[in-house]
């Protein structure tokens, strides 16, 4: 039978564990970031809503590049209906049953009009949880031609639906600052929003999910033989029919694109990691907005880049970002709101 | 001093009640089972263990739905492959049936960073994969259904929404334009749309039923004298 002694270590180990997990997930947290993260996620949104305007029909209609029978056979689930698969796929879209193009117009700018509410805070609770089911439908209509950036826009907006992503810098917000107006008189303060456990939670789980899929970036560069010998670079860069800037001329030098190719892959793999690191935090973000920066600029993933540094704010502390952002909207946003207000009122 | 403090000394919002035990014990339930699923994924979305797929194949249900299942997104952005080139479909209306055309997707005029450029970009990527995987199936469902969107368009479009479109036929190609190694450009190959740049991956020929609407696709063979069933499909 162990002595007290022997086992006292472990049970403490143990309960710094619980410690640990209960201060990383269950303390309260500044909703602000979530706000931050909501309104640029939503423009984000947009943006892949509003692409599909040219070629909605060309993609989804009745006689369209994929019917939902052609993507049924390619991801293996049958054509009469996502639960009676032949292997498996869970794919499930209103987009796969409608049949005409009046209908899919319809049901297009309504999904416009509800990622504005959304991206605006309009009934956020609500309009959050409809974006994302109305990103997941987009996605499962045709998973063959999505591309990097759909999974971290959707995993982006997933867990904004956990936490108060409308607690500040939305229309909620201000509803309900005029409501207070409205019903007491104002002590000169303005109304603070309430930290909580659900916005860190909702936080937490962007940080993990991303350093994560950073990891998985570096990770499978690696698998490649091409990230090793550090000509990865060259191969985007002559991409002709995708890239946004041309770069030929680095071909001269090897060293340099040596360099930049074991720099990604440096990049990525020491993010995933050390971005867990208080100290080591503000660097990897400013290098993130130059990698990201730089990956747009010889891939054209544009909307990828885009969405993987709105997805990098969620490891900026929120009060820094009340601080610098959040409180000068609103500063200015009163100002704005007085100046408008008829004088007595 | 930090924000934290200073906000709290000037206005004192009220304190969110904490969680009891049981609820932080349900959520962490949750949250471990969420990360988990994470985990699998992302651990195997490119090279995967029997392992992986059979969790991935369990989870499917969670994973899928969610779309946190990456399953072969290009992540790595290239490994210098044969597919990993600029591939685009070419669909070529044959003449002697109605007007000649030639449709390229993505279309050249686009801008290459917007999204709806990649989508087209991503087809022809799927299809060039599948194409040089020897995967006849996948590249000829794909290409049924471009050709039968093309030539219904292309019907509609020259002559009116009842056409005679007996004998309706083309040729859909995915080509690749393939990459300068910079020791082309050491040696003066200065224009990467040299013609030496271009392939072919895949080439079928497509048409179209009278009477029927039903549009059939054959597939080239390729050097290698192969080719795939003939498949057709309904209007």
């Amino acid at each position: 039978m162990p002595l007290p002694s022997e086992i006292t270590p472990n049970i403490s180990a143990v309960d710094r564990l619980g410690t640990a997990w209960n201060r990383f997930w269950f303390t309260t947290s500044d909703p602000c970031i979530l706000s931050v993260l909501r309104i640029l996620s939503g423009l984000i949104a947009l943006y892949l809503l509003l692409s599909y305007n040219q070629d909605l029909v060309n993609w989804f209609g009745p006689h369209g590049l994929l019917p939902t029978e052609t993507v049924g056979q390619i991801t293996g689930a049958a054509s009469t209906g996502p639960f009676t698969n032949r292997s498996f796929a869970f794919h499930v879209s209103h987009l796969d049953y409608i049949t005409s193009e009046n209908a899919l117009w319809i049901s297009h700018v309504l999904a416009i009009l509800v990622v504005l509410a959304f991206t605006v805070g309009m009934l956020t609770r609500l309009t959050s949880v409809l974006s994302f089911l109305i990103l997941l439908a987009y996605v499962h209509r045709a998973p063959i031609i999505t591309g990097l950036m759909e999974p971290v826009l959707v995993m982006v907006v997933m867990y904004l639906c956990l936490g108060p992503a409308g607690a500040c810098l939305s229309v909620d917000a201000w509803h309900k600052s005029r409501g207070r107006q409205t019903n007491g008189p104002s002590n000169g303060q303005r109304p603070q929003t309430q930290d909580s456990i659900a916005a860190n939670i909702s936080r937490r789980l962007i940080q993990v999910h991303l350093s994560g899929l950073y990891l998985t970036m570096g990770l499978t560069k690696l698998s490649g033989d091409t990230w090793w010998v550090g000509q990865a670079v060259w191969w985007l860069i002559a991409h002709t029919e995708s890239r946004l800037v041309d770069l030929t001329f680095l071909f001269r030098y090897e060293y340099l694109l040596n360099a930049w190719t074991h720099a990604i892959v440096l990049f990525e793999l020491g993010t995933g990691i050390l971005i867990w690191n208080r100290s080591l935090r503000p660097l990897l973000l400013w290098l993130a907005v130059v990698h990201w920066v730089a990956v747009a600029s010889i891939t054209g993933l544009v909307g990828f880049s885009a969405v993987m540094l709105v997805a990098n704010l969620a490891f900026i502390e929120p009060h820094w970002l009340r601080c610098n952002v959040t409180n000068h909207v609103t500063r200015w946003y009163e100002r704005e709101d007085r100046s408008l207000r008829p004088s007595g009122a | 001093m930090n924000m934290t403090t200073t906000r709290r000394k000037t206005n004192n919002p009220p304190h969110p009640t904490p969680l009891s035990e049981t609820a932080r014990s349900i959520c962490t339930l949750f949250l471990l089972i969420h990360l988990l699923c994470v985990f699998i994924c992302l651990s195997a979305n490119w090279i995967r263990s029997p392992l992986q797929a059979g969790l991935l194949r369990v989870l499917a249900p969670y994973t899928q739905l969610l779309n946190i299942d990456l399953s072969f997104t290009p992540y790595h952005l290239t490994h210098a492959q044969q597919h990993d080139v600029d591939n685009f479909i070419e669909i070529e209306i044959l003449p002697g049936t109605t007007d000649a055309a030639r449709v390229r997707l993505p279309h050249v005029e686009s801008f290459q960073g917007g999204k709806a450029y990649h989508r087209y970009k991503t087809l022809a990527d799927v299809m060039a994969f599948h194409a040089l995987r020897d995967d006849d199936e996948t590249t000829s469902t794909l290409a049924q259904s471009v050709a039968m969107h093309v030539l219904q368009n292309h019907v509609v479009s020259s002559v009116g929404e009842h056409p005679d479109n007996a004998g309706l036929r083309g040729v859909v190609r995915v080509r690749q334009h393939t990459l300068q190694a910079t020791n082309d450009l050491r040696q003066g190959n200065n224009n990467p749309s040299a013609d030496q740049y271009y392939r072919t991956a895949y080439e079928a020929d497509i048409g179209m039923d009278g009477d029927s609407g039903k549009v059939w696709v054959h597939t080239r063979p390729d050097e290698a004298g192969e080719a795939a069933p003939a498949a057709r499909k309904s209007n």
